[in-house]
C-alpha cells in the first residue's frame, strides 16, 4: 500500500461521505533496533469535510503567525478532525471507512 | 480546524508527524549531503481491507522516489520497476530534508541513468573513470 492511495481519499461513515483524508499522522518511535530513526507507524488520519489540500503547517499548535494567514488557514480547515487507527473500519484506495462509533479528536499537532 | 475537540493522547517514546507535511516532497540527502531525490511517496505495509479492532497499524517500509506526479493526479499505479525504494533502515535523520545513512553510490539510481551509464557512457573513450 502507498501513502498516495490514502491521501485525498474520501472518508465514509455509516454510508455517508463526511470528508477527505487530508493527511496521515505517523508515530515515529525514538528507536527501533538496528535503525537510526524508528520505523513510523500510522497513528491516525486527519479528515477535513472539504477537499482543501494540505494545511501547510498551520495544524501545528505553535504556528500562529502571520496571524492573518494562520486565521485564514484555520478557517479553511474548519471542521477537520483526527481519527485514530483503531477507529478505521476499512481502508482501500477508493475510500477510508470509519466505524460508526469512531471518536473525533483535535487535528492540532503539538 | 475544530477548536472544541480534545487532543488525542499521544503515545510516549516518540513523536507524531504528519506524513504529507513532514515527509512528502522533502529532499533526500546521502551521507555526504548530496541530493539523491525527493520523497514522492511512502510505501506502507499492507493491511486487510476490512479492519478488526486491534489490527496493527501499517508501518512505513520505504521512501519512494520516481515520476509519479501523473498517478497523484489521475490515479493508477506505476510499475514497481520504475520506482526507486529507499528502505526506512537507511534513514539517518528527519528534518527539513531526509538524511540517509549511505553514500549515493550505494543507493538506488534511476533506471535511465543506470542504462545510459552502462550502455552509452561506458563505451565512450575515457567513459569508465573520473576525469582528472
Amino acid at each position: 500500500m502507498y501513502l498516495a492511495e490514502l491521501v485525498d481519499a474520501p472518508v465514509l461513515q455509516a454510508g455517508s461521505r463526511i470528508g477527505h483524508v487530508v493527511d496521515v499522522r505517523l508515530f515515529v518511535p525514538r528507536h527501533t533496533e538496528g535503525q537510526r530513526v524508528g520505523t513510523p507507524e500510522v497513528f491516525g488520519v486527519v479528515v477535513c469535510p472539504r477537499r482543501t489540500g494540505s494545511f501547510l503547517g498551520f495544524e501545528r499548535t505553535d504556528a500562529r503567525a502571520p496571524a492573518l494567514l494562520a486565521a485564514f488557514f484555520r478557517w479553511r480547515a474548519r471542521g477537520s478532525f483526527l481519527v485514530l487507527w483503531d477507529d478505521l473500519a476499512a481502508v482501500s484506495k477508493d475510500a477510508v471507512e470509519l466505524r460508526p462509533e469512531a471518536m473525533r479528536w483535535s487535528p492540532a499537532l503539538a | 480546524m475544530t477548536e472544541d475537540l480534545q487532543p488525542a493522547r499521544s503515545p510516549s517514546g516518540g513523536v507524531l508527524v504528519d506524513a504529507r507535511l513532514s515527509l512528502l516532497d522533502r529532499q533526500m540527502l546521502d551521507v555526504d549531503g548530496v541530493t539523491v531525490g525527493v520523497v514522492d511517496d511512502l510505501e506502507l505495509s499492507d493491511v486487510p481491507a476490512v479492519l478488526e479492532r486491534g489490527t496493527p497499524p501499517p508501518s512505513v517500509l520505504a521512501l519512494v522516489h520516481g515520476p509519479i506526479v501523473l498517478e497523484r493526479i489521475f490515479g493508477g499505479k506505476r510499475p514497481h520497476g520504475q520506482l526507486l525504494r529507499f528502505g526506512w533502515d537507511t534513514v539517518a535523520k528527519l528534518g527539513s530534508a531526509v538524511e540517509l545513512a549511505a553514500p549515493a553510490s550505494e543507493l538506488p539510481r534511476p533506471w535511465l541513468e543506470t542504462w545510459l551509464r552502462e550502455r552509452v557512457i561506458a563505451r565512450l573513450p575515457g567513459g569508465r573513470h573520473v576525469p582528472g
